[in-house]
């Protein structure tokens, strides 16, 4: 795999964590 | 303000412009002063790039979003880390390798010089509106600190900017980003600070989102598939998509950053910087405005945030009623500070019943609060001092000015002053570009020399500096400055993408197909908006998939015909 395309990969990853974390966020504290 | 506070804000403006100036031998030639000669590296491009959106109006709008609403808003960045990849993958090898100044250039090579032309024009249309939006928030802010009118402070404000991106071009545009995105980043985390450290003994971080949450502060996601809702989980990522694919990829604005890029990779990588730390960055802005809500929950608020309109109600005809209105106010705050002070007791006792109940009274203690703050608007409104009324622009101003310390409120006013200045800096540049490459060089003067093209570039930077000046008195009428923003690039962002979009995936896409397609797009944006109530996220979608459509077919029906 290509440098840019693990970058892209490391992205999608990031923004799902990103998403979860502030879902969590909003689960935790209702 | 405090004379340290001044002393800050005027050494930080003067070392600023300085630096910028100082950039000037670098930009001689036509590539140097629009393209910084391709040299800027990846991380500088990449701060740049978020620098020139981050502007006054998140500083000031969408901390105040942030107190009003909580969280909510984030839903609209849902789609960025998609949109820059998308870019990277499409439009940015484009681009770079074809050496373009602009990227309405690009669709002269695609299409033909009507289409560039035009789509040019409707960015320097949209783009300079949006340019006056931008000067006009910390435009209203400075005219609440100094009492300033409200032109003479909008020119203060754009005129630094004006100057060092006249004789600096995107070297000083650039490497002014970075500076001022450090001072920005420490003051966001400043008037966080406050906000947690002003909290009483007792009462921890926990508790105060807690309290947020009682009040829906923290409700981030909502899934509802209501097409007029503004803000929801299917605009955020579906809608939301169009709009960054069109602002990161066809908005000379944000195009101009990376393309001083060493490299299509280190293009690409700025980019990507954006797709990381965009979301995170707007959680911060965002949660500084929850954080200053609950401050203000355990520290009694003015009933409005504008000074202004509060002197104004306090000594007119309204005086009494806004009298009355103060006092229930104040028995209302009492109310929501006891249960907000229940909330964190029951959280310390982990009585899950106490803390249920302690919830529903902070739920009407905010209500009841709701109720006066809607009342007080009513009246500044129907006062007639200023019909479009809203007080979400006043909230962190008033918050930096009465409760930072000294030295902060500089750092703070300075941080929101160079956020408007980054914005505008990059924006005028990239209206200058725009205005010389695609249609002074193209139409009126192809064959003058570079120095002929960079002085007329510096004019072109001051005309459209005194133009933002022009709008942004306009927009402070507008309500919250963010939606203003917003609401100029959509009735034109999905159209132009979808000209982009015929351009790179449609190989039979002619330019007549795309010329009428984009004219058919805009249509249909203006047929939506003006009859139907769909939240205007969505209209980029719809001008986009207009274009593509319309475009493909007439396209298809123009090589028939040439045939």
């Amino acid at each position: 795999m290509s440098e840019m395309r693990r970058s892209y990969v490391r992205v999608l990853v990031v923004w799902a964590l990103t998403l979860a974390a502030l879902y969590a966020l909003q689960e935790f504290f209702s | 303000m405090h004379a340290l506070d001044w002393a800050i804000l005027v050494a930080f403006t003067v070392w600023i412009v300085y630096d910028g100036l100082r950039r000037t031998k670098d930009s001689r030639e036509l590539d140097g002063y629009f393209l910084a000669k391709r040299s800027i590296p990846w991380w500088a491009a990449g701060i740049s790039v978020m620098a020139t959106q981050l502007s006054a109006i998140t500083m000031i709008g969408t901390t105040g979003q942030g107190y009003t609403d909580g969280l909510r808003f984030i839903q609209f960045y849902f789609a960025l880390p998609i949109a820059m990849i998308v870019l990277s993958v499409t439009l940015v090898p484009f681009f770079y390798k074809s050496g373009v100044y602009t990227a309405y250039e690009y669709l002269e090579g695609r299409f033909d010089s009507k289409t560039r032309s035009f789509t040019s024009l409707l960015f320097l249309v949209s783009r300079g509106m949006s340019c006056g939006a931008v000067v006009s928030a910390p435009a209203v802010v400075l005219s609440l600190v100094l009492g300033w009118d409200l032109t003479a402070t909008a020119l203060t404000i754009t005129v630094p900017a004006v100057i060092y991106t006249m004789f600096g071009g995107v070297q000083a545009v650039t490497w002014t980003d970075v500076k001022i995105m450090v001072i920005i980043i420490v003051g966001l985390f400043a008037v966080i600070a406050a906000a947690v450290l002003g909290l009483p003994p007792g009462v921890g971080i926990g508790d105060g989102l807690s309290i947020a949450a009682a009040t829906g502060r923290l409700r981030t996601f909502d899934f509802s598939l209501d097409l007029t809702n503004q803000y929801t989980f299917w605009s955020g990522t579906i809608a939301a998509l169009f709009l960054f694919c069109s602002y990161f990829g066809t908005d000379q604005s944000q195009v101009q950053r990376y393309l001083t890029a060493r490299s299509v990779d280190e293009a690409r990588h700025s980019l990507l910087m954006s797709a990381y730390w965009k979301i995170p960055l707007q959680v911060v802005v965002l949660i500084l405005g929850v954080l200053v809500f609950v401050f203000y929950v355990f520290t009694p608020p003015p009933l409005l945030f504008s000074s202004v309109q509060t002197e104004r109600l306090r000594t007119g005809a309204t005086a009494s009623s806004y009298e009355a209105l103060e006092r229930e106010f104040q028995t209302a705050f009492e109310t929501r500070r006891a249960a907000a002070q229940g909330l964190a007791d029951a959280r310390a006792a982990r009585d899950r019943a106490a803390i249920e109940r302690q919830q529903e009274a902070v739920r009407q203690g905010e209500a009841a609060i709701q109720g006066v703050r809607s009342r007080a608007a009513a009246l500044v409104r129907e006062s007639g001092s200023d019909r479009q009324f809203s007080d979400v622009n006043y909230i962190t101003p008033t918050f930096i000015l009465t409760h930072l310390p000294v030295g902060f409120v500089g750092l703070l006013m300075l941080a929101i002053i160079m956020a408007a200045t980054d914005t505008i800096a990059g924006e005028l540049n990239s209206l200058s570009t725009a205005t010389i490459i695609d249609f002074y060089k193209r139409w009126w003067r192809p064959a003058a020399s570079d120095g002929h093209y960079l002085a007329v570039s510096k004019i072109a930077t001051g005309v459209w500096g005194l133009f933002a000046c022009g709008v942004a008195v306009w927009a402070a009428e507008l309500g919250s400055l963010i939606e203003v923003v917003n609401r100029f690039g959509s009735f034109f962002y999905g159209s132009i993408l979808g000209v982009f979009i015929l351009a790179v995936a449609v190989p039979f896409a002619t330019g007549n197909g795309a010329f009428i397609g984009l004219i058919a797009g805009m249509g249909s944006v203006a047929w939506v908006a003006s009859f139907t109530r769909v939240a205007f996220l969505w209209q980029n979608v719809v001008g986009a998939v207009a274009v593509v459509i319309v475009g493909a077919l007439v396209s298809g029906i123009d090589r028939a015909v040439r045939r």
